[in-house]
């Protein structure tokens, strides 16, 4: 089996501590959310109390800041700025173009038995929307959470009835990024039938050639194109690495669902 | 409790008379005048000054200094108030006693507890007080996040008995200094602004908070309906990726040409059309910088 490489060590790094950091950051702020209830006070006895599971998501917080701003001068080595404008809106890049929108349209048709599948280029639009909601949700739940981490500091700055808000701000956007890596993000990448049980290529860096050329043909005609297929071709991870990326994969997925169904299960709480 | 009394005089005028007496034979007491003057002395040094020279804390800034007593406040809420408006001298009661404003029309129950908020004791009159807690009557303002996590009791911030009326100018709870005597015992420094986060909150789902708090109203609605959408576009889509595929990947239905057919016209009337006129004109640009 051929395989091609997709994502370089660093951006697999990137994911990787972003998968720790967030389920941290989910398990301490859910412990906090619904520390009235039963369950949350089982959740917080992991990290030794309500405020020892505070300052634990305070301190990830910041990494996960910190590991925003290490993301964005990543990204800014990585842009050829000789070709600058088209580096950026080209094909390789995660920013959303015009295409997306129509592929999206065609892609429902797809799924609707209406049309034909669209023809996918390197990311396809799931992939994109994926990337920028986490870019969204970091700057929206860091910036609220710098704020909260000292109110009496900030609220020099604004009025003090400005903190009601951005909690209720925070405690929505860390709702939505949990339920939708829960339910959208894994299923998408991991769980539906074309990448069941689990799709390697974040952890090994590389997808199979046939299996790509099949869901992204574009991009794969395009590097056929320029010839520089065979310079992207790599051998497959060992075996027992491959048994740990699954084990470490599936214990992040399960804790997750752990979390999202026992969030569902104690939402009375919150209110009564 | 007269007997005490004399008892108490005629002991202390007895110590008084022995020292007297005592003072010429004695000079003991000035060893100990001296000792007293040392020991002022050291806490002028140690304690005194000081504490003198640091500056105040946020919180004391009420009682410091006037120019910077609101300061505070102005610079975050960019609200100034220029005067301060001390209560007036006739007695305040419940029944009518604050001129009516007729600018402002309340509803009857609201408008006797916006005159409790100006009171001394603002629950001045009701009856079988003594028999209630404040829960009994005020079930909604213990739903908050300092009772509930801090386990913070009404009376930490409201006081003891009488509790005064949050309105009221000399009441710790008046908004100008309840940063000082309220907040900052457990919120090091905190300031005016501080002090104006709603401790009692709304909830922000009610149609009622529209009114008392607007912001939190709209922003809460606006981020439910980011969430909401995200759901609501990518479950279905996520439920039925999952389901096609299982049928093979050519398979198409019958109203295939329909589709094929409303997307090439949604595509040429919409989009591509203006896109290119875009495209014109942005290209036409860069040519003649090209030629320059």
């Amino acid at each position: 089996m051929t395989r091609i490489k997709r994502f370089p060590p660093a951006q697999r790094l990137f994911h990787l501590l972003l998968m720790l950091s967030f389920l941290t950051q989910a398990a301490t702020g859910l412990s906090r959310l619904y520390i009235e209830t039963e369950w949350g006070r089982f959740l917080a006895s992991f990290f030794g109390g309500y405020n020892q599971a505070t300052t634990i998501h305070w301190w990830v917080g910041l990494f996960m800041l910190a590991l925003l701003g290490v993301h964005v001068l990543y990204i800014l080595f990585r842009i050829d700025w000789r070709m600058f404008p088209k580096a950026v809106y080209g094909p390789d890049s995660l920013l959303p173009r015009k295409e997306d929108f129509f592929q999206a349209l065609q892609h429902v048709g797809w799924l609707l038995g209406k049309r034909e599948s669209p023809r996918f280029d390197r990311w396809g639009y799931w992939e994109k929307f994926d990337y920028l909601a986490v870019f969204w949700g970091i700057n929206i739940l860091g910036g609220t959470g710098i704020i909260l981490y000292n109110p009496v500091f900030f609220s020099h700055f604004m009025p003090g009835w400005v903190l009601n808000v951005l909690l209720w701000v925070h405690r929505i956007e860390a709702v939505l990024a949990i339920a939708h890596v829960t339910t959208i993000h894994f299923f998408i990448g991991h769980l539906r039938r074309h990448n069941f049980p689990m799709d390697l290529a974040m952890f090994e860096g590389s997808v199979d050639l046939e299996k790509a050329r099949h869901e992204r043909p574009a991009w794969i005609e395009r590097m056929e194109q320029k010839g520089n297929l065979h310079t992207s071709m790599v051998s497959r991870a060992p075996f027992p690495l491959r048994i740990v990326y699954y084990c470490y994969g599936y214990t992040i997925i399960l804790c997750f669902i752990y979390l999202f169904i026992n969030g569902l299960a104690n939402a009375r709480g919150l209110f009564g | 409790m007269r007997n005490n009394w004399l008892l108490r005089d005629h002991t202390f005028g007895a110590v008084i008379s022995r020292r007297r007496n005592n003072c010429h034979k004695n000079p003991a007491w000035l060893w100990s005048v001296i000792v007293f003057m040392i020991g002022l002395f050291l806490l002028v040094i140690f304690f005194i000054l000081p504490a003198s020279f640091q500056k105040p804390a946020w919180a004391q800034k009420e009682v410091t200094s006037k120019p910077y007593r609101y300061s505070e406040r102005e610079m975050s809420t960019r609200s100034y108030e220029r005067y301060e408006v001390k209560p007036r001298t006739y007695p305040v009661s419940v029944r009518g006693g604050i001129p009516h404003r007729e600018t402002i029309t309340l509803s009857p129950i609201a408008e006797k507890v916006r005159r409790r908020k100006y009171l001394a004791d603002s629950h001045w009159g009701l009856k079988f007080y003594n028999r209630l807690t404040c829960i009994k009557c005020h079930p909604q303002q213990a739903r908050n996040l300092h009772a509930q996590r801090a386990k913070i009791t009404c009376r930490q911030c409201h006081g003891p008995e009488p509790i005064a009326g949050i309105n009221h100018y000399y009441s710790k709870m008046y908004p100008r200094r309840r940063h000082a005597f309220i907040c900052a015992k457990c919120h090091e420094g905190a300031n005016a602004s501080f002090a104006t986060y709603v401790v009692h909150e709304p909830s922000p789902i009610a149609g009622s908070t529209r009114e008392s708090f607007p912001l939190l109203f709209y922003i809460f609605w606006m981020m439910a309906a980011i969430a909401v959408g995200t759901f609501a576009a990518f479950i279905p889509h996520t439920v039925v990726w999952g389901l096609r595929e299982f049928l093979p990947d050519k398979y198409l239905s019958r109203s295939r040409q329909h589709f094929a057919g409303f997307m090439r016209v949604l595509r040429e009337l919409l989009l591509d059309k203006y896109l290119s006129r875009l495209r014109l004109r942005f290209a036409g640009g860069r040519e003649k910088n090209d030629q320059d």
